[in-house]
């Protein structure tokens, strides 16, 4: 007679098992890393009641100055670039090369923050990403689910957010029972053709492009201003799955900027074979000088290697 | 206690952050061998995300979110860890030497056995749930919290994770009555 085998209690039990205290060896070489290394100078806002009215001014026309600068870069050129070294494009941004790996000095980019700080952050490489991304968000910018975002909910929301896609659904509003089987295969140009021909999404005609030093697949997209998602299945609109993600469990991510009027511009990168997305999504009323600081987002992404 | 010191380490007081490194040090050791499954690597793991700590303690706001913000820190250390050393898919098992005593024994060490190829076989975003959840006995919203991710997420994950390691335990169930109806 053996004991029934309940998976949750044997996992808790095989868990439980394991190495419960940090050896002091480690302990001390981390303090002695820790006295070579110096800490992070964070210009916040405890600073910023010193911050004298002209000094704003100059600081404030110093960053609109560099806006525009990085959203000129983003215009449209004959190699369609978007971030990434460019011999015709010196405000590409830092000197990170696109193969370089991610340097230790960045700082993840946040989960959740009503304020993050501006500065260069990371996206590193696991379920949402390939590769480690860098990228530098300007100041006044929020994060949701570690997307960079301003005004959500609002009439201005704007977001950029990186996602690694196993499957498109080929109806985002009646969207159950639509994801194709056996799935969107496995290029870049399979899923900006799966993304170009959902219902209703309006897309333009995939073009290719850079993005981070690799190449990449542009596709604009909309959501019908009229579309109401309490008519769709759920009540929600959803556009994608994730790899090894469960359909049936899949809410708040998916249903991150999916809202009636909304205008994406997603680039599928092909990173080493691998896939990329990075979407963007504004509304009609969001500001062009939103605008012009999601494309001097997007003109400092570095994508490593 | 735990907030001051971490307010004074935020200062920049190294002392203050070695009291620091010995009050959590233990849970880090404690969450990342289990990720990785690997005394080596989660010493790695834990070392560079306390030294992560350090660098970016003055850019924590809000003191009271240290733990989850130390846990995010550490596990994208654990997941760092795991990239860099393929061997985490390896399919080792370690049986003990002297062997069971009884057939509970038996079971519970080839159970054993079959969750530790399974466990090894997932990827370490869904490691982290796992001990998150059955390990640390947080709820799934507390996870997603914990580990900077979605709720939608940290259930999928979850489920995914779990439905694998069922798989692998049924998987076995299924080849040992193979083997007890050759043997009959």
């Amino acid at each position: 007679m053996t004991t029934p085998r309940d998976p949750d209690s044997l996992l808790a039990a095989y868990l439980a098992d394991g190495i419960d205290v940090l050896p002091d060896r480690v302990a001390d070489a981390v303090l002695d890393e820790v006295h070579r290394t110096r800490q992070r100078v964070v210009f916040g806002p405890r600073r910023t009641p010193v911050m004298n009215s002209a000094f704003k001014v100059i600081l404030a026309a110093a960053a609109v100055i560099a806006v525009v600068v990085a959203g000129i870069s983003l215009l449209p050129r004959n190699d369609a670039a978007v971030g990434g070294p460019s011999s015709d494009s010196p405000s590409a941004g830092p000197s990170i090369g696109p193969s370089a790996s991610a340097s230790p000095a960045v700082t993840e980019f946040p989960g959740v923050s009503d304020d993050v700080p501006p500065g260069t952050y990371l996206w590193s490489a696991g379920a949402t990403t390939p590769a480690d991304v860098t990228f530098t968000v300007p100041a006044g910018w929020s994060s949701r689910f570690g997307i960079p975002n301003k005004d959500r909910g609002g009439p201005g929301e704007i977001a950029v957010g990186n996602w690694m896609i196993a499957n498109v659904y080929a109806d985002p509003c009646q969207w159950q029972g639509s994801l194709p089987s056996p799935a969107v295969g496995p290029t870049v140009d399979d899923l900006a053709t799966a993304l170009a021909a959902q219902k209703d999404r309006n897309a333009t005609e995939p073009t290719d492009v850079m993005l981070g030093g690799y190449p990449a697949k542009r596709v604009e997209l909309s959501i019908p201003a009229d579309l109401d998602p309490a008519t769709c299945d759920d009540g929600a609109i959803r556009t994608w799955v994730a790899p090894g993600e469960d359909t049936a469990l899949v809410d708040d991510a998916q249903n991150l900027g999916m809202h009636p009027g909304q205008l994406n511009v997603t680039y599928i990168v092909d990173v080493n074979g691998e896939r990329l997305v990075i979407d963007t999504w504004h509304m009609p009323g969001t500001s062009a000088a939103d605008l012009a600081e999601l494309d001097a987002i997007l003109a400092s992404m570095r994508i490593a290697s | 206690m735990l907030r001051t010191i971490v307010e004074q380490a935020r200062q920049g007081d190294e002392e203050a952050f070695g009291a620091l490194v010995r009050a959590v040090g233990d849970r880090c050791m404690f969450i990342a061998h289990r990720i990785l499954r690997d005394a080596g690597l989660a010493e790695d793991a834990v070392q560079a995300a306390l030294v992560t700590v350090w660098r970016e303690l003055p850019t924590l706001r809000d003191l009271d979110r240290f733990e989850a913000w130390l846990h995010r820190i550490l596990v994208n250390a654990c997941y760092a860890e795991a990239r860099r050393d393929r061997r985490y898919a390896a399919n080792v098992v370690l049986l003990e030497m002297d062997g069971p005593a009884s057939t509970d024994e038996y079971t519970a060490v080839h159970d054993r056995d079959q969750l530790d190829r399974g466990f090894r076989r997932l990827p370490p975003e869904q490691r982290a749930i796992l001990v998150f959840h059955h390990a640390l006995g947080m709820t799934v919203p507390e996870v997603a919290n914990h580990l900077g991710i979605p709720l939608g997420t940290a259930k999928s994950r979850l489920s995914y994770a779990t439905a694998s390691i069922r798989a692998a335990l049924e998987a076995d169930a299924r080849s040992s009555l193979l083997d007890q109806e050759h043997l009959a």
